[in-house]
């Protein structure tokens, strides 16, 4: 028998209820004692009080209640209270110094918080505390402290109500006159766990599990800081007053409508959340006493149950109609009370974390004003107690119901919310009470939380600072340059280096060239060249000759290329022998470097272009699947480019690394922010590639997937002072990882191709946001936080970013409907008749700095690459073996993120029924065959970064009761069907142990994996390419070349490179082998001195052989 | 009635243009920002757009056609 049943002798034993179970769990995870859960009043009397009387009027209380004498103990394996039959508890006297001079009024109230915090022993007991509090000037405090696990609100109101009778009849010598208890909280207990067994039970369960089906779990408030891993009960209140005006125009709405001020005042609330969080469908706890049976109303104990509520906001309804709404749901909450809180989490199992409470974080209660006063004998007790110090959940709200005016308490959770935070969602809640009271007949919708004044906080709060920006085009800018300095360097490619000079004679000649063919201003000249210096001096000249240029890729399915050239109505595509895409020709002149003569000798046309010509038109995915041309002006550019110089100095653009493709946004920073300023460009294949970059970079540019990556493989260039990331959103700890590499200054950089590469971007120190924050608009360059109906939200709001300013595009060439409908009036522009692009991208606003949320519709972001899902939709559903289709970004493995189809094969029964519809069908053989189909299909037509890295195939997809694609609920990745062609299983050794690595950097089963299956085409990128060859360098002491991989990604060729590697190395292992031979047959003193005579010689070729290794 | 901005075709619209003569959509009931002027043209999103793809057909801004 441990202690504590040995403890239960001559008590009671009870089991616990369920909702005493979770506040003894709840106790548990709170380390700082649990006070979240302590009810406790303070009152001052404007008398003294007898202490004898009061100790035996509380004595005849607690006997009269079980659970003022219960404590809460485990027994054999179970939470039980134990009541104890005589107990007593005992009023504690504490005489309070005067330390303030204020008559002891200040340290009374001390005593008070520290008493309403001291931690309860549950075990032991007892669960009640009072103390009476004795003032220097004679007056009394009264203390009472209960925890909450055997009291509830009403509770403490019985306690107080039978406290003044027993104690006023004590004085007068009569016996208290309290009601009969019908029965004790234990008997409830019992009655309540048999009760959780029955039919009735069973029902009331149903009924709750159909209302919350599908809801979100988690309310998204704006917080001010990042939720903590484990929830913390630390917390403050802020209160409010409503204007008398206001609190009669609630109440008469309620009488309008049938409702009460509760559900009045809840419609209200429903719509402060919608807006403040952008999620419609959310649940809101609310109290309940839970005390419908009679005779349950006189007794003392946890009774209160709570119940959660719905949001129901669909299709925009008139303010009438939602409290309409939100009556049906509180009406039917009050009906279903009876399910205790706990029995419905076990029932609905939500995501648990310790990070948060669970279904709902947000409480809303009205309460009474009631037990402000009670009188004792003749003395007049008022309450005084301040806030408790606590937050239970992350925001509740409670609307105190005065005789006159509405009072509102929100008490927040301190490590989620600042003051300032809670100031302005209450001040929001005030906009939306005034709304609801006033506009019956309003659609919701028009309701807007900003007041003017904090409109235009807001609004100036998103301006980037104006300057001024000199030069008429990115050219003649780059022509002062090398007219200046000539002889500078102006590109490294690999071994070739070519000066500023050279390069602007390269330029001018291709200029002349393409004039003489007939190239002018208003042009538009595609070029189709692999990564070169070449490439930039084109990209030059096409700009001389007057024109814009579109970047085509060699690489890319000449489909698509054929597409865009046609798209882009071309004049003429520049191109080189043995990269052009076929099928160019039949739609546009072709030029060939290489076969068409000309020279720096041929004049260059001197073109006079101005600030409103484009300068070249980019090539993105699109939803319809169409790619679509981004117009971009010479004024944008040269915004961007000032705005460069003006962030990076002379040091910093010295060596600029490009990495990116000329067909990303990326290069135009990289290629001419060095260019523009008298800096070099280093042209590097790929990122990864800066690994084995030979020359010094003082900047590097790039998406922060493969910044990591470089930085996990030890392959970071050292040197590089300056690093900014783009495209996709990071964790803080690449920051503080780069910086430990020793560079001085980490960007974050931010902006669609629409704003001209870069729109805003943030310094990233020590101590940085996580995930770092995409910073403040750039010069000339204004942001715009918007809720759906376009109205600007408050800061900490999720709303859709639109930006304006210099880098808007001139819109998406040849296509009037998608730029009408992406480029909207600026209502707050700096010039009349401006225009803002709407990003689709979710942010929030805070005052100094833009947080990056996700996306609002479903274009997506793959290692930095932006697709539209809609374009891989198109062309997937376009394939007839296919009925329909959808492709998600899963993150489920353990690659990180991957493109998915999911796919409704043609062949499949249209009206399938089966409970197991959205199961993935079995991966039979003509699932893989199909699976390889869809991907060659695909292939052809996309840029291989849009191509799924496989598929799951399903009877049908998952639909919202609307009809709707339910992407939400696709099944997960798991059972996903690779391609894999006739598989040639391992032949060697060597072999099996590549596809055994290739398994588990793909996830796959190597049984899948074929000796000439291509990495790309199983789903793997370049970053796990980079990966690939760091292990099999590890693996097999060889180094292999990323660039490799790249070329023919085959087992069988990596089993080919490495045997290769090793027939380098058989030299040096010849002689390694002759020294161990030598060595065997050395005894340990001879050998403890040749190693300490050839310490230094081996520290040298050691260094020598990894100096060969980069 | 589901917001300006949601993706819904039938969204009331107004079709506006600036002094470039470059055409936007604005909420009809909205006043229209500075710089631009109604086009006369007002209906659902999806027939304003329609309507944009027929009447816009130099999309160069006016200064420099």
């Amino acid at each position: 028998m441990s202690s504590t049943e040995h403890a239960l002798t001559g008590t009671f034993v009870f089991p616990a209820s369920s909702g005493q179970e979770r506040l003894w769990f709840l106790r548990e995870l709170d380390a700082s004692g649990g006070a979240a859960y302590h009810l406790h009043a303070a009152f001052e009397a404007d008398g003294r009080l007898d202490r004898v009387v009061l100790q035996r009027a509380l004595n005849h209380v607690v006997a009269r209640h079980e659970s003022l004498r219960t404590r809460i103990v485990h027994h054999e394996g179970r939470l039980v209270q134990a009541v104890v039959p005589g107990a007593q508890v005992t009023v504690s006297v504490v005489a309070v110094e005067d330390r303030d001079g204020d008559g002891g009024r200040a340290e009374a109230h001390r005593i008070s918080a520290r008493e309403s915090r001291r931690p309860f022993s549950l075990e032991h007991g007892p669960l009640l505390r009072m103390t009476l509090l004795e003032l220097p000037d004679g007056h009394h405090i009264l203390l009472a402290t209960l925890h909450h696990i055997v009291a509830d609100a009403w509770s403490v109101s019985l306690l107080l109500a039978e406290l003044a009778e027993s104690y006023r009849a004590i004085s007068a010598g009569e016996e208290p006159r309290l009601p009969e208890l019908g029965l004790q909280y234990a008997d409830f207990t019992v009655w309540q766990r048999e009760w959780e067994q029955s039919e009735e039970f069973r029902g009331l369960l149903d009924h709750w599990r159909e209302r919350l089906d599908g809801a979100p779990t988690l309310l998204h408030l704006p917080t001010d800081h990042p939720r903590p891993a484990v929830q913390t009960f630390q917390g403050d209140t802020v209160r409010d007053i409503l204007p008398a005006g206001l609190s009669r125009a609630l109440r008469r709405r309620a009488q309008e409508h049938d409702s009460t001020l509760f559900m009045v005042m809840y419609s209200a609330l429903q719509l402060l959340l919608e807006r403040s969080t952008g999620q419609s469908d959310f649940l809101v706890g609310t109290p309940m006493a839970n005390r419908t049976r009679p005779e349950l109303q006189q007794t003392i104990g946890f009774f209160a149950n709570t119940v959660v509520l719905r949001s129901d906001l669909d299709g925009d309804p008139t303010v009438a109609e939602l409290i309409a709404r939100t009556r049906r749901t509180c009406l039917d909450a009050y009906a279903h009370q009876a399910v205790p809180f706990e029995n419905l989490i076990a029932e609905l199992h939500p995501e648990r974390t310790p990070g948060h409470n669970p279904l709902f974080q947000t409480l809303f209660a009205l309460e009474d004003s009631a037990y402000t006063t009670f009188s004792l004998g003749g003395v007049e007790l008022t309450r005084i107690d301040g806030d408790s110090g606590t937050a239970k959940f992350d925001l509740s709200l409670f609307v105190v119901d005065g005789e006159d005016e509405l009072a509102l308490r929100a008490e927040y959770n301190t490590a989620l919310f600042d003051r300032a935070g809670v100031e302005r969602l209450v001040r929001h809640y005030r906009r939306a009470l005034e709304f609801v009271a006033e506009n019956p007949d309003r659609p919701v919708s028009d309701l807007s939380l900003l007041g003017e004044g904090e409109c235009g906080v807001v609004v100036a709060g998103g301006r980037g600072v104006v300057a001024s920006v000199g030069g008429v085009s990115v050219h003649g800018v780059f022509e002062g340059v090398a007219a200046a300095w000539p002889g500078r360097v102006a590109v490294r490619d690999g071994e070739r280096v070519v000066s500023y000079g050279e390069l602007d004679a390269w330029a001018s000649g291709v200029a002349g060239m393409l004039a003489a063919r007939g190239v002018g201003r208003g042009d538009v000249v595609g070029v189709c060249l692999p990564r070169s210096v070449e490439l930039v001096a084109v990209l030059l000249g096409v700009w001389k000759a007057g024109a814009a240029y579109v970047p085509l890729d060699p690489v890319y399915p000449a489909a698509r290329t054929v597409a865009v050239v046609g798209d882009a109505g071309l004049s003429v595509v520049v191109s080189r022998a043995g990269v052009m895409p076929a099928g160019v020709e039949a739609g546009c002149p072709v030029v060939l470097l290489g076969e068409v003569d000309f020279s720096a000798s041929v004049a260059a046309p001197g073109v006079a272009v101005g600030r409103s010509d484009l300068a070249y038109v980019l090539y993105t995915s699109g939803s319809t699947g169409v790619p679509k041309g981004v117009e971009i002006a010479q004024g944008s550019v040269l915004n961007l480019l000032a705005w460069a110089r003006e962030t990076f100095d002379a040091g910093e653009l010295s060596a600029v690394a490009a990495v990116t493709s000329v067909c990303f946004d990326l290069s135009v920073f990289e290629l001419f922010a060095p260019l523009t300023s008298g800096g070099s460009v280093v042209l590097v294949g790929n990122a990864l590639e800066l690994s084995s970059v030979s020359v010094p970079v003082s900047l590097v540019n790039a998406v922060p997937s493969a910044v990591a990556e470089l930085v996990a493989g030890g392959g970071f260039p050292a040197g590089v002072g300056t690093v900014c990331m783009a495209g996709e959103p990071f964790a803080a700890e690449l920051v503080g990882r780069l910086r430990s590499l020793g560079v001085g200054r980490v960007l974050n950089l931010y902006g669609p191709s629409e704003t001209t590469t870069y729109s805003t971007g943030a310094e990233l120190g020590e101590g940085t946001l996580d995930p770092v924050p995409i910073g403040r608009p750039i010069h000339n360059t204004h942001v715009l936080v918007v809720d759906s109906a376009m109205r600007p939200v408050p800061f900490g709001v999720l709303g859709e970013l639109c930006i304006g300013g210099a880098g808007v595009a001139r819109g998406y060439r040849g296509r009037p409907s998608l730029t009408a409908e992406r480029f909207l009036p600026d209502p707050f522009g700096d010039e009349p008749g401006a225009r803002l692009y709407r990003t689709g991208d979710l942010v929030r606003q805070h005052a100094t700095h833009l947080e990056f949320v996700g996306r609002a519709d479903h274009q997506v972001k793959v290692r930095g690459f932006r697709i539209e899902l809609g374009e891989i939709e198109t062309q997937l559903n376009a394939h007839p073996a296919v009925r329909e289709a959808v492709v998600q970004v899963r993150s489920d493995g353990p690659t990180g993120d991957r493109l998915v189809g999911y796919a409704v094969p043609a062949d499949t029964a249209p009206t399938s029924t089966t409970p197991t519809g959205t199961a993935p069908t079995s991966t039979t053989p003509t699932g893989t065959e199909l699976a390889r189909a869809l991907r060659e299909f695909l292939a052809q037509r996309l840029p291989a970064y849009m191509v799924p890295a496989g598929f799951v195939f399903l009877d049908r997809l998952p639909r919202t009761p609307n009809g709707k694609i339910d992407r939400g609920r696709l099944p997960s990745a798991e059972r996903l069907t690779v391609v894999s062609g006739n598989r040639v299983g391992p032949r060697d050794e060597t072999e099996e142990e590549v596809l055994r690595i290739w398994a588990g950097l793909l996830d796959l089963p190597a049984e899948q994996i074929g000796v000439h299956d291509n990495f790309f085409e199983l789903g793997g990128d370049s970053l796990l390419a980079g990966r690939m060859a760091h292990i099999l360098g590890e693996r097999f002491r060889v180094r292999v070349p990323v660039r490799e991989v790249f070329t023919e990604a085959t087992p069988a060729r990596f089993a080919a490179l490495i045997a290769e590697g090793r027939q380098k190395q058989l030299g040096a292992d010849e002689e390694s082998r002759r020294i161990q031979s030598f060595l065997d047959e050395v005894d340990d003193t001879q050998l403890d001195r040749l190693l300490h005579a050839y310490a230094s010689v081996t520290r040298e070729s050691l260094d020598h052989s990894q100096e060969e290794e980069k | 009635m589901p917001g300006f901005l949601e993706e819904n075709s039938t969204v009331p619209c107004k079709v506006v243009v600036n002094d470039e003569e470059q055409y936007s959509v604005w909420p009809v009931d909205r006043d229209t920002p500075d710089g631009w002027h109604d086009e006369g043209f007002t209906g659902p999103r999806a027939d304003c757009l329609a309507h944009i793809d027929e009447i816009w057909t130099d999309m160069r801004p006016k200064s420099l056609r």
